[in-house]
């Protein structure tokens, strides 16, 4: 068994090194593709933390309400340009830091689910 | 880095994720797949019509292969040929080649283009330099890429609460099955050189080199 193994290796090293690099990306990508799914089937890692970079109609898609609710709660214009605007964006206009925008949507989300619940009932 | 692209697409819509697609199609490495997927996930809230994004997309992946399909064609040609010049072995492997892509090479350029995608932008140079005819190339990559970007899309759609999970867990499994088949392909190939029969499960060593093992 050993033998013709050491033989391809001394024949055809680079087909050899080939193929263990490819193997290990796939065990990785295997590992990752696991790991991933456990990590996401984890409902506390669903709340997702809120970033300079997203815009206001993303944070509504995740955290599940009407961009234009979500953007009267913040006294902005319901209309598709604060929509597409960035959370960094929307604090330089304000003129108050990210954390205190995050705090504000986080009232706004709480609100809304509030109102919601009301009117279910 | 991938974030902060993710948060041009609002702003910017159906031409960057067009543009992005071209690219990746290109061979430059970029998130296609997360791209197509945040594309999906704004037509779910408005934002972007189906009808716009869909052929976008498909367009800007098929003139991506294009790309690469007639740089190869232009640029490798010449090179094959004179490797195939150099020796008869090399002309047989040449000639070999060629065969298995009129024979195969249909289901070959389909399959890289949705189910092993990250393995099929550098597919259409092999293609163009071995010479598979131009129809039967863009009668396989254009279905194909009309399926890859109608799952991607879709799966942005219905997932729309939750791409970014989406995106982790489909990539992950795209690299995992395309590496997966270049690793099946090595082992074939090993296989091959060992002379392993499966029907005498035996096996010799290599290949006799030449005629130094005869007697």
């Amino acid at each position: 068994m050993i033998a013709p193994v050491c033989a391809l290796w001394k024949r055809h090293r680079g087909l050899c090194i080939a193929f263990v690099v490819t193997a290990f990306i796939t065990l990785v990508f295997a590992l990752q593709f696991i790991l991933s799914v456990f990590y996401w089937r984890n409902p506390e890692n669903r709340n997702l933390e809120l970033k300079g970079w997203m815009t206001l109609g993303h944070v509504a898609i995740v955290h599940d309400i009407p961009a234009e609710e979500l953007a009267e709660e913040l006294d902005l214009q319901p209309d598709s340009r604060s929509r597409r605007m960035m959370l960094r964006q929307i604090a330089r206009i304000k003129g108050i830091s990210l954390d205190e925008l995050e705090d504000e949507i986080a009232d706004a989300l709480d609100d809304y689910e509030d109102e919601k619940a009301e009117r279910d009932e | 880095m991938s974030e902060q692209l993710l948060a041009l697409l609002p702003v910017y819509g159906v031409p960057v994720i067009g543009f992005a697609v071209f690219l990746a199609c290109c061979g430059i490495p970029l998130p296609t797949a997360v791209i197509m997927l945040f594309g999906g996930s704004l037509v779910a809230t408005g934002d972007l019509s189906f009808w716009a994004l869909y052929p976008a997309c498909v367009g800007a992946a098929c003139s991506g292969d294009q790309v690469g399909y007639w740089a190869g064609r232009v640029g490798g040609t010449g090179y094959v040929e004179r490797f195939a010049a150099r020796g008869p072995k090399r002309q047989r492997l040449v000639d070999r080649a060629r065969d298995y892509l009129e024979r195969r090479g249909v289901i070959a350029i389909f399959i890289t283009r949705w189910l092993l995608a990250m393995i099929g932008p550098y597919m259409n140079p092999v293609a163009g330099a071995a010479g598979m005819r131009w129809k039967l190339f863009v009668a396989a990559a254009i279905p194909g890429q009309m399926l890859y970007v109608l799952i991607y899309t879709l799966l942005g759609l219905i997932f729309s609460h939750n791409i970014i999970a989406v995106a982790q867990i489909v990539g992950n499994a795209s690299g995992f099955l395309a590496a997966g088949v270049v690793t099946l392909a090595l082992v074939w190939y090993m296989n091959r050189i060992l002379h392993f029969s499966w029907k005498k499960r035996r096996r010799r060593y290599l290949k006799p080199r030449g005629r130094r093992n005869r007697h």
